[in-house]
C-alpha cells in the first residue's frame, strides 16, 4: 500500500483545501544501475533545459533588434512569437535534443552484450 | 499576453468573441461554431496556456520539446528490441505478464535509458511547476480566496465530502495528486501541456475546443444544461460554454484544489461555469437534470468497481433523449482494442501504470465502458477511436 502523506490545511494562514494522499514512490526508484547515473541524467536535462532558457532570451533579442526595438526585459517578456516562430523554435529544442542528447541513444557492444 | 499575471489568460470584459454563430429555430439553442485551430487573437489570449516568466516557459517548452523525441531519437527500434528478445528465446509477442515484459525491455541500455529519460523530463516538468505556485504561494492562495466568491459562475466546496481512497494516489506523479496539494488544479493546467505535447498541440487548449465542438448533443437539439464529470482544471466544461453560451455548465470533480482553478480560470474568462466539488458516481443532481453529460480522462483515473456506479449516475442525470459522451482511452469493447499488445506495449503499460502512477489504468482498458453504457439502458450507442490518438469516443442516448 502506498505511503500515507499528510496534507497542509492551511499555509500562510489561509485554507488550502487539500486532502491526504498517497504518494507515488518513483521518486525512489532506480533504472541504470546506480542512483548517482540516474540523477545525473536528470541534472543534464535540467542543464539543457536552462541553456535553452538563455537560447530563447537571445533569439528573442535579436528579433527585437531587427525590429529595431531595444531588447529590455519587459520587451523580451512581452514578445508574441509568430505561429511559424513558434515551429521554428520547437524544430530547434528537438534538434538540439537530438544534437546534444543523442549520445544516450549510441548502440555499443556492452548494450548487445548486456541484453543476453 | 502579459506575462505577469499568475494566470496568463487576459481577464476578458468584453462579450464572447464570436466567430460565427448558428441558432436552430426549433430549439433555440445557440452553437457557436470555434475552430480550435485558427482562433481569432481574442480567442488565442483567452486559451494560451504560459506561464508567468520567460525563463518558466522556456524550460517548459525544452522539457515538452525533448519528451517528444524521445520517441523518435531514443527509443531503441523494434528491430534491436527483437534481436535483443531472440537472444532470450523470447519473440516480440510472447505470452508473458506486463511487469515481466518491462523487466525485460529494462535490461537493454538503451531501453532503459529511454525510459529514465521519459520519466525524468515527467519528474522536472512536475517539479518547476510546483516551485513556481509554491514560491508564490501566498499570492496565489490570496488570488484564489479572491476568485471563491467571484463571478460570474460559482464555486461550491464540500470539506465534508468522504473522498474516496482510489482518488487519493498522485497520479501521473503530479506532487500532491489531484486532492493533495493547494495548486493542484494549476499544476494540472500547465502539465498538461507537457502530456498533450506527444499526441497534439493544445497551446492554446485546441484539443478542448475541439472535443466540444464535437460533442455529440440530443435530437431535439436542445442543450440547457451540461455536466462535465471530473472536470480536472475545467478547460472542456469552459470550451463547452463557448460552444453553447446559454447553456448552464456545471463542472464537477472530486479535488477540491482542482475546482478552485477550474472556478478561477473560468472567472478570468469571464464565463459563466459553475464548478463544485462532487463525485462523479454521487453528483447529488435531480434525476432527468441534463441534456448533455460529458468526461475526459476521468474513467482510466478510477476505480474498477465504481465505473458501473458512474455509468449509471450519468443515466440518472440525463433527461430523456439526453447524451453521454465519455472521452478516454481505448477499451475492453471498442472493435479497435487490442488488449495489451506485444512485449513493447505491455512494458510500456506497465511503465505507465507503475511507475507513472496511472493506479487505475489497467483495470480501466479492461473494462468494457461501452458495454457498461449498455447495461444501465444507453441506446443508439456509437463507439469510436480517435485517428492517430489512444482515444476513444463513446456516445450513448437515454431513450426518448
Amino acid at each position: 500500500m502506498a505511503e500515507t502523506t499528510k496534507a497542509p490545511k492551511t499555509l500562510n494562514g489561509k485554507d488550502t483545501f487539500a486532502a491526504d494522499y498517497f504518494k507515488s514512490d518513483t521518486d525512489k526508484q532506480v533504472w541504470l544501475g546506480n542512483p548517482h547515473i540516474d540523477n545525473l541524467v536528470t541534472v543534464v536535462l535540467a542543464l539543457g533545459a536552462e541553456i535553452w532558457a538563455l537560447k530563447q532570451r537571445q533569439i528573442i533579442s535579436e528579433k527585437l533588434a531587427e525590429k529595431k526595438v531595444f531588447p529590455t526585459t519587459a520587451a523580451i517578456e512581452a514578445y508574441k512569437p509568430t505561429k511559424a516562430e513558434e515551429a521554428e523554435w520547437d524544430a530547434e529544442r528537438q534538434s538540439l535534443a537530438k544534437r546534444v542528447y543523442g549520445w544516450f541513444a549510441r548502440e555499443t557492444a556492452s548494450s548487445a552484450q548486456a541484453a543476453k | 499576453m502579459n506575462r505577469r499575471e499568475t494566470l496568463a489568460i487576459a481577464p476578458m470584459l468584453t462579450a464572447l468573441a464570436i466567430a460565427t454563430h448558428s441558432t436552430s429555430a426549433a430549439a433555440k439553442t445557440t452553437d457557436v461554431k470555434i475552430d480550435p485551430y485558427n482562433q481569432t487573437p481574442e480567442q488565442e489570449a483567452r486559451h494560451a496556456v504560459r506561464l508567468p516568466k520567460l525563463d518558466q516557459q522556456s524550460v517548459q517548452d525544452f522539457l515538452s520539446s525533448f519528451r517528444a523525441a524521445i520517441g523518435k531519437e531514443f527509443r531503441p527500434m523494434r528491430a534491436v528490441l527483437e534481436k535483443s528478445l531472440a537472444a532470450k528465446g523470447l519473440t516480440m509477442d510472447a505470452d508473458i505478464s506486463p511487469e515481466a515484459a518491462w523487466t525485460t525491455l529494462m535490461q537493454h541500455p538503451q531501453y532503459a535509458m529511454s525510459a529514465r529519460l521519459w520519466m525524468s523530463t515527467q519528474q522536472q516538468m512536475w517539479a518547476n511547476i510546483y516551485g513556481i505556485f509554491h514560491a508564490n504561494a501566498e499570492a496565489v492562495l490570496a488570488e484564489l480566496e479572491k476568485a471563491d466568491t467571484s463571478g460570474p459562475g460559482r464555486l461550491e466546496l464540500n470539506p465534508d465530502l468522504n473522498i474516496p481512497d482510489y482518488t487519493r494516489h498522485e497520479i501521473h506523479i503530479q506532487p500532491g495528486g489531484y486532492v493533495g496539494d493547494p495548486f493542484a488544479g494549476a499544476i494540472s493546467h500547465y502539465g498538461f501541456k507537457q502530456f498533450d505535447r506527444n499526441v497534439f498541440n493544445n497551446d492554446r487548449m485546441e484539443h478542448h475546443l475541439a472535443m466540444a465542438q464535437e460533442t455529440p448533443i440530443p435530437a431535439d437539439g436542445q442543450v440547457r444544461r451540461i455536466l462535465d464529470m471530473g472536470t480536472g482544471f475545467g478547460a472542456f466544461a469552459t470550451s463547452l460554454k463557448e460552444r453553447f453560451p446559454e447553456a448552464e455548465v456545471w463542472g464537477i470533480d472530486v479535488g477540491a484544489p482542482m475546482v478552485r482553478w477550474a472556478h478561477y480560470r473560468a472567472v478570468k474568462m469571464n464565463l459563466d461555469v459553475n464548478f463544485a466539488q462532487r463525485l462523479a458516481e454521487d453528483t447529488k443532481f435531480p434525476d432527468g437534470h441534463f441534456d448533455v453529460v460529458v468526461s475526459y480522462i476521468m474513467h482510466h483515473e478510477v476505480h474498477p468497481d465504481v465505473q458501473e456506479k458512474i455509468v449509471a449516475e450519468a443515466y440518472r442525470v440525463l433527461r430523456p433523449g439526453g447524451s453521454f459522451f465519455p472521452v478516454d482511452f481505448v477499451t475492453k469493447g471498442n472493435p479497435r482494442y487490442m488488449g495489451f499488445g506485444d512485449i513493447m506495449r505491455k512494458a510500456s503499460i506497465w511503465q505507465d501504470h507503475r511507475y507513472n502512477n496511472e493506479v487505475w489504468s489497467p483495470s480501466y482498458r479492461e473494462t468494457d465502458l461501452p458495454g457498461l453504457m449498455r447495461k444501465v439502458g444507453f441506446t443508439d450507442m456509437k463507439v469510436s477511436a480517435k485517428t492517430g490518438t489512444a482515444f476513444q469516443d463513446v456516445l450513448g442516448f437515454k431513450p426518448a
